[in-house]
């Protein structure tokens, strides 16, 4: 049920969306998730792991990959994975995290960091 | 120009679909979402787009613990969200310490009727002046979840029901008997219902044909759960003691459980038990209550012999039975022994006891010795003891149990 879009995927030869490496990550997650989904902490472990193994852009790609074939699990599981690495860091890691740059005018940024200066406690060192 | 385009390349999330990039921001916390506003021009606003809003203690820095100053800081927000916002909010939570203008949280709350709002949480803790929660929640379509702390309800008279709800929890709301009975019966997939310190209720009548769980925990003098084939689970505490009912009314026991057959789990409270032992308890209930898995007893008064009635009454109509727990403030089985019913009384499906509250007196030994004795697979059975000596098992195991492989947990607290 879950792979009718992959086979899809397979004999659409323009697919931008995912490549061949990205298949081979997402497909297995079905049975891993199946297996671990019982057990948080194991879960947690698997999660760290990825994200070592894994660099910030190949996470986007992979969620891209689970959004095209429709895979919920996968999906939220790495979207949580971002979410997990960039809560309580800073602005310039986030960024750096997301491959962005800052476009404001000069005095802008510092009049935002004002506007918003309640969210910015407990932030990490970078 | 190469070099350009090679930066914009680099950015892999501002063109991800909002839906995605929506569940990544909705498991940081909102703060920090907010935060997002500085990352880039394209960032300004993604964030009041978001399809969840959790305003808590933990949105506010540490020096921040002005009530006002804090609603000031909500407010920015939520004025940002009403400017910028697209598409739907699902769930919107107000758990912080504050102090809400009333007319800005009407509109808010407007706002969110709006947009198709699913899960609304309003804990306002300022209860001097409680706030009238605009009738319009009451129209919303989807809310599936509405949890209400210090509100007042009223219901419009164009008020049809909530076809979508399925969790209704209220704490401290000020709601008139005939509008929560009408609230109840008016929301088809009710599932679970929590009345926490309800005000201006005197009479608590419960019909609904799907819900499953029910807790309250409230002053109340009546109380009436009627057409609720599907009720699983029972818990009420009764905070006030209950006034003397009239005589000739049929027993309260019989009146409030009579007709639940489908019960899995009881939870019944001190005051609520002596509520239901007005009248003449019967032996047993008129029907069986075949579903019933586990009774918990808590804080009873066991001295009283009518308390004790409405737990040997309940016991003869519980084939099924497996958990037994009592915790006792006072405990005497006075007429225990002479009961005739008990004889031949024996719980085939009990396999875990825990009494606590004990002060290890000959009547309560008579009490486990009967327990014990009727009980053929038994597994486990703790009894806590307060203050005085522990039961020495030694003297439990003497009580030749039915079940020869009873595990007697014996401790003081």
């Amino acid at each position: 049920m879950k792979f009718c879009t992959v086979k899809q995927y397979f004999d659409d030869e323009n697919n931008n969306n995912v490549t061949n490496g990205i298949a081979t990550t997402v497909i297995p997650l079905p049975n891993k998730h199946l297996k671990i989904k019982a057990n948080n902490k194991e879960m947690e472990q698997y999660e760290q792991e990825l994200l070592r193994n894994v660099m910030p852009q190949e996470l986007t790609k992979l969620i891209l990959a689970a959004n095209y074939l429709n895979f919920k699990e996968a999906l939220d599981f790495f979207c949580r994975t971002v979410a997990n690495a960039i809560q309580n860091k800073s602005v310039d890691y986030v960024r750096k995290f997301f491959g962005l740059e800052s476009d404001f005018e000069p005095g802008e940024e510092e009049k935002l960091c004002k506007e918003f200066a309640w969210s910015f406690e407990g932030v990490d060192e970078d | 120009m190469a070099e350009m385009k090679r930066h914009t390349n680099i950015d892999r999330i501002s063109n991800l679909p909002w839906d995605v990039l929506d569940t990544i921001l909705v498991h940081i916390p909102l703060k920090e979402a907010v935060r997002t506003s500085i990352l880039s021009s394209k960032w300004r606003y993604k964030w009041t787009g978001l399809s969840r809003f959790n305003i808590d203690d933990k949105c506010f820095p540490s020096y921040l613990s002005d009530k006002v100053l804090r609603w000031k800081v909500i407010l920015k927000i939520i004025d940002q969200v009403q400017s910028n916002h697209g598409g739907p909010v699902e769930k919107f939570r107000l758990a912080a310490y504050c102090m809400p203008n009333h007319c800005d949280l009407d509109q808010w709350i407007w706002f969110l009727t709006d947009k198709g709002i699913k899960e609304l949480i309003l804990k306002e803790f300022d209860s001097i002046k409680r706030f009238k929660l605009p009738p319009e929640v009451f129209s919303c379509p989807q809310l599936s979840c509405l949890e209400l702390y210090g509100c007042i309800i009223m219901l419009s008279p164009t008020f049809r029901g909530l076809n979508s709800l399925i969790s209704l929890n209220l704490s401290h709301i000020y709601i008139s008997s005939d509008t929560l009975e009408s609230l109840i019966a008016n929301c088809p997939v009710l599932e679970r219902l929590t009345l926490i310190n309800i005000d201006h209720s005197t009479v608590f009548k419960i019909s609904n044909l799907n819900l499953k769980y029910l807790k309250i925990d409230s002053k109340f003098e009546d109380i009436c759960l009627k057409n609720v084939p599907l009720l699983s689970t029972v818990d009420i505490r009764l905070r006030v003691k209950p006034r003397h009912s009239d005589q000739g009314k049929a027993c309260n026991l019989v009146r409030v459980f009579g007709c639940l057959y489908s019960i899995n789990k009881l939870i019944l409270s001190s005051n609520f038990l002596e509520f239901l032992a007005y009248n003449d308890v019967p032996e047993r209930l008129p029907a069986m209550l075949n579903h019933l898995l586990t009774l918990d007893l808590r804080d009873a008064r066991l001295d009283s012999s009518k308390v004790v009635k409405v737990l040997l009454s309940i016991l003869c109509s519980s084939p099924s039975l497996e958990e037994l727990i009592i915790s006792v403030s006072r405990f005497s089985f006075l007429d225990f022994q002479r009961a005739e019913c008990l004889v031949d009384l024996y719980f085939n499906k009990l396999k875990v006891v825990k009494i606590r509250g004990l002060l290890s007196t000959n009547h309560e030994c008579e009490f486990i010795k009967f327990i014990l004795a009727h009980s053929p697979v038994l597994e486990t059975i703790t009894i806590v003891t307060y203050g005085g000596e522990i039961i020495p098992n030694s003297v439990l195991l003497q009580f030749e149990p039915a079940s020869e492989h009873v595990k007697v947990i014996s401790l003081r607290s």
